[in-house]
């Protein structure tokens, strides 16, 4: 399985990876941005996506509605890692084309009970 | 969305009080959720300057309330967080010296943010500024309201510093 995280931070990059890899999603993609991100999902189709909220160039919604512009990407899954945390913001995200929302700081545990509820199979 | 770290306040107390008592209580959370650390705080000063510091991590936020949080390290204590971070990657850790304040420094500002919208304040926060340096300092120019929040997470001694424009209201 193949998933792209897109956060301005290398380190929470870091450490959503590393989390992955705990859960043998070794085969993973970063981006520094959206716009970064978009160049990426040229290149080849995730099965997952896990992108930050605030970014430069392209924050998160705008990036996850150019996600869902594209037919390819309309059922991949996505997930917002933000500090952003009010009912509103969580109301955006959604409209946007997010599928499950995980507010910072996190435990390891929440991080890894919304990875694999998103990518368990029905 | 209601987070576990918001301290319920007293509603005339001063706003810089307010974002005081938000400021340790988010600070204690965002260290023990991402670090598994346990943080012991002091008694906050209603005065500046900045400590002085090696590592400075600064988020602004402006809206109904004005001003910026700094989270401020030794560049010992700013590598134990990263080192803390990053867990099993702890040999990365002196590259990400910089961006693990920065987030950490976020996701305080974030969460302060997050409390003072349940008390009906709108603010928005900036990307985080990280200055690293030795004999450096920074001053708040105009009519500000300075608070500077100690505390020691095991041997570091850590600090948070506020600003805020004017007497809180902008």
């Amino acid at each position: 399985m193949r998933v792209l995280v897109v956060d301005d931070s290398s380190t929470m990059r870091r450490i959503i990876v590393n989390t992955l890899k705990k859960l043998g999603h070794e085969d993973t993609v970063e981006a520094g941005d959206g716009k970064e991100a978009l160049r990426a999902l040229a290149a080849g189709v995730p099965d997952m996506i896990v992108t930050d909220w605030n970014m430069p160039e392209m924050n998160g919604p705008q990036f996850v509605e150019a996600v869902r512009s594209q037919p390819a990407l309309a059922k991949t899954p996505v997930l917002m890692v933000t500090t952003q945390a009010g009912k509103e913001d969580v109301i955006v995200a959604l409209q946007a084309g997010v599928n499950d929302y995980l507010i910072k700081p996190f435990t390891p545990d929440a991080l890894k009970e919304k990875i694999n509820s998103l990518t368990r199979k029905p | 969305m209601r987070t576990a770290a918001t301290q319920t306040v007293a509603a005339d107390v001063p706003v810089v009080e307010v974002m005081v008592t938000q400021l340790i209580a988010v600070t204690r959370d965002v260290f023990a959720t991402m670090l598994d650390k346990t943080v012991e705080f002091g008694e906050p000063s209603y005065t500046g300057p900045q400590p002085t510091a090696n590592v400075v991590a600064t988020v602004g936020f402006a809206g109904t309330l004005s001003g910026y949080v700094s989270l401020c390290l030794s560049y010992d204590a700013a590598l134990e967080i990263a080192r803390a971070l990053l867990g099993s990657e702890a040999d990365e850790a002196p590259a990400h010296v910089r961006d693990a304040a920065g987030e950490m420094a976020n996701m305080i500002a974030g969460s302060v943010r997050t409390a003072m919208a349940e008390r009906g304040e709108t603010v928005g926060i900036s990307m985080p500024i990280v200055t690293v340096g030795t004999d450096f300092s920074t001053a708040a120019l105009r009519d500000v309201s300075q608070a500077v929040c100690p505390f020691k997470v095991g041997q570091q001694n850590m600090f948070v510093y506020l600003v805020l424009q004017g007497k809180g209201r902008g």
